[in-house]
């Protein structure tokens, strides 16, 4: 009977061991791309040039996630704050609520889809590109795909914006 | 005998400590909560993606003065009339917000090209099959 249970403890260990081992190997294969060998060349000989620029881009897109995060931070209280009012005035505006609802659910997402996109270039900084260029190559097209996704929630969060905008003057030309 | 004289001498030397003076105990007590939360306030710092955002990080410092200083907190009425002025004064704040946000990054641009990051491969095949 015992010898059962730990036979089955050991059977559980190695198949956690197997998913844990299978999911990193995923992650590797995702982060590997086949690239020519000149770039290879290239990438081994600048490989030191290469993740200098990579932290100054690294830098100066934290700047502008901070930058727009306070922004936004701002803008949703004071859309908040002016839901509210609409509230307290007894006018109903459902309109207003749905489009500062998905504004919120956007900005949330911009946030994530940022985390996701700094997660890739910290990886593609830890890598010695010397020894592993395929890697560091692969990190960085992961990378350009998840920045054209915080492109594409920058640009959601823009139209919603006017989105707001547009509703609070359509309020405005019936006063 | 040999196996309950270590047990003993350390049960001893437990309740010694217990019934001890305090202070000793007291400071060990005080160092240990404070390596707890200084572990639990850093791991949290790392996870929660604070510290990818913290510019008052050393080499920093030219990004620090990027960043659009804090302004104090301000407070929106909740509770005032919706009319005309109520709407102009909204829509100048909103309008002013608007147009900071168009003079930051956007990340639709074509930064990690491989121009930028330095990967240009000046002869022969550039194209990465992916």
């Amino acid at each position: 009977m015992k010898k059962q249970i730990v036979s089955r403890i050991l059977v559980g260990l190695a198949a956690i061991f197997v998913v844990a081992f299978g999911v990193q190997a995923a992650v590797f294969a995702q982060a590997s791309v086949t690239i020519s060998d000149d770039k290879l060349e290239t990438i081994r000989t600048r490989c030191s040039n290469s993740q200098f620029a990579l932290q100054q881009i690294e830098k100066r897109d934290a700047v502008s996630r901070i930058n727009r995060g306070r922004d936004y931070d701002q803008m949703m209280r004071q859309i908040s704050a002016f839901n509210s009012r609409f509230a307290y005035n007894k006018i109903n505006m459902p309109d207003l609520v749905q489009i500062s609802s998905d504004l919120q659910s956007a900005v949330d997402e911009f946030r994530s889809s940022y985390d996701t996109y700094d997660n890739d270039i910290a990886s593609a900084l830890k890598v010695n590109c010397k020894q592993d260029p395929s890697q560091y190559y692969g990190y960085i097209v992961q990378a350009r795909t998840d920045r054209a996704v915080i492109g594409e929630k920058v640009q959601s969060i823009n139209d919603l914006i006017a989105k707001y905008r547009a509703a609070i003057v359509t309020y405005q030309e019936t006063l | 005998m040999s196996f309950t004289l270590p047990f003993t001498r350390v049960k001893h030397r437990t309740y010694r400590i217990i019934h001890g003076p305090k202070l000793p105990l007291a400071l060990g007590g005080a160092i240990v909560v404070s390596l707890v939360l200084m572990g639990v306030s850093v791991a949290w710092y790392t996870l929660d993606g604070s510290s990818k955002l913290d510019l008052s990080r050393p080499g920093y410092e030219q990004e620090r003065a990027e960043v659009r200083t804090s302004e104090t907190q301000k407070s929106y009425d909740t509770t005032g009339a919706i009319n005309e002025s109520a709407i102009s004064d909204f829509l100048t704040e909103y309008d002013t917000r608007t147009k900071e946000l168009k003079g930051y990054g956007d990340f639709s641009d074509s930064t990690l090209d491989d121009n930028d990051i330095q990967l240009n491969v000046q002869s022969g095949d550039s194209s990465a099959t992916q």
